[in-house]
């Protein structure tokens, strides 16, 4: 949901066809978009052309948006459902083998508890998660959607967010099983 | 200790999903449990670290200019309820002119008396225009009307 004012406001002017205020959401939200299809095609290049794909939609479709304050939690879904028509056309479900790459490139995004090594643990745990999972742990965790959003996005009730959520973080628990102290004496 | 069978909870008191009473008493056992401590901890660690290695990238550098050129083309339905009036229009005179041409043939003599009463009762109302080239006539003007104000509106 979009609680700033300015970006509710670019996103009642684009909604009247303003194209500078629609610029200005697809700078606030482009990366949101662009990573959330590539963690699903696992291609830097078709995420880049799906995102203008969804974008354009976007546009498109804009005057049918009747909360502004979902635009974020929308646009995610046009993307998601984009994504998964091009998986549908070139027929291939990507299961398991996504590339680290698809995240975040920070070589300092470790948190003030793990270090490097503890992320790129992490990273390869969720990497391992089956598409689903790694879609819900991925959106569950932008601070620019809620668990309702999330329901949205991946078209399940919001009181089965919780539940699928809690599902995910055990199998994720069960790719770390073994590295629970290395992570641990990490922050020791 | 090895295992506790109440560190299935770790996970909802973290996301604070228990209930206050509950919590309370979790937090007591926390006290006194070495097990659930450190799957708090290390609960605690996966949830920030989630947060932050699932932060979205940024945007490629040229989305924003290539949408906006792309948007010049593809443009935004202007208003969508004369895109509705315009359906409802065609829709009623296309059912108009099938009730009249269904009403010539007889067919809603036999089993539709209802429809029949509903094509009585229209096409008294109708009278003074009952024909049918100026039935069709008038469902293309009204179609025209529509498309045409709809396209005379300016794009915003």
């Amino acid at each position: 949901m979009i609680n700033d004012p300015d970006r509710l406001d670019d996103v009642r002017l684009a909604c009247g066809g303003d194209r500078q205020a629609f610029g200005r959401l697809i700078d606030d939200y482009g990366g949101l978009v662009y990573t959330l299809l590539h963690r699903m095609v696992q291609d830097r290049d078709t995420a880049r052309d799906l995102a203008q794909d969804t974008f354009v939609k976007t546009w498109t479709k804009l005057r049918s948006l009747r909360k502004h304050a979902s635009f974020p939690s929308w646009i995610c879904s046009v993307a998601r459902r984009t994504a998964l028509d091009h998986l549908r056309r070139i027929k291939v479900r990507k299961e398991v083998s996504m590339p680290e790459e698809s995240f975040v490139e920070n070589p300092d995004n470790c948190t003030q508890e793990l270090s490097p090594e503890g992320i790129a643990l992490l990273k390869q745990a969720v990497c391992k998660l089956s598409d689903r999972d790694r879609q819900l742990i991925t959106l569950a965790y932008w601070k620019e959607l809620n668990l309702s959003d999330v329901g949205r996005i991946m078209g399940i009730p919001e009181s089965n967010v919780r539940v699928y959520l809690h599902r995910a973080r055990k199998r994720l628990r069960e790719h770390l099983r073994g590295y629970e102290n290395e992570l641990l004496q990490q922050i020791d | 200790m090895s295992s506790c069978s109440r560190s299935t909870s770790v996970l909802s008191y973290l996301l604070d999903e228990l209930e206050e009473d509950d919590k309370v008493l979790f937090e007591r056992h926390l006290e006194n449990c070495p097990f659930c401590r450190d799957e708090l901890r290390l609960e605690r660690i996966l949830q920030n670290g989630l947060s932050e290695c699932t932060k979205p990238s940024a945007a490629p550098p040229e989305l924003r200019l290539n949408v906006l050129k792309r948007t010049l083309t593809a443009q935004q339905p202007r208003f969508p309820f004369l895109q509705i009036a315009v359906t409802l229009l065609s829709g009623t005179a296309v059912f108009i002119v099938l009730l009249k041409v269904l009403r010539g043939s007889g067919l809603l003599e036999t089993g539709f008396g209802l429809l029949m009463r509903f094509a009585n009762g229209i096409f008294a109302a109708l009278e003074p225009a009952n024909s049918l080239p100026l039935m069709i006539g008038l469902g293309i003007v009204l179609i025209g009307i529509a498309t045409g104000v709809a396209s005379l509106l300016p794009e915003k």
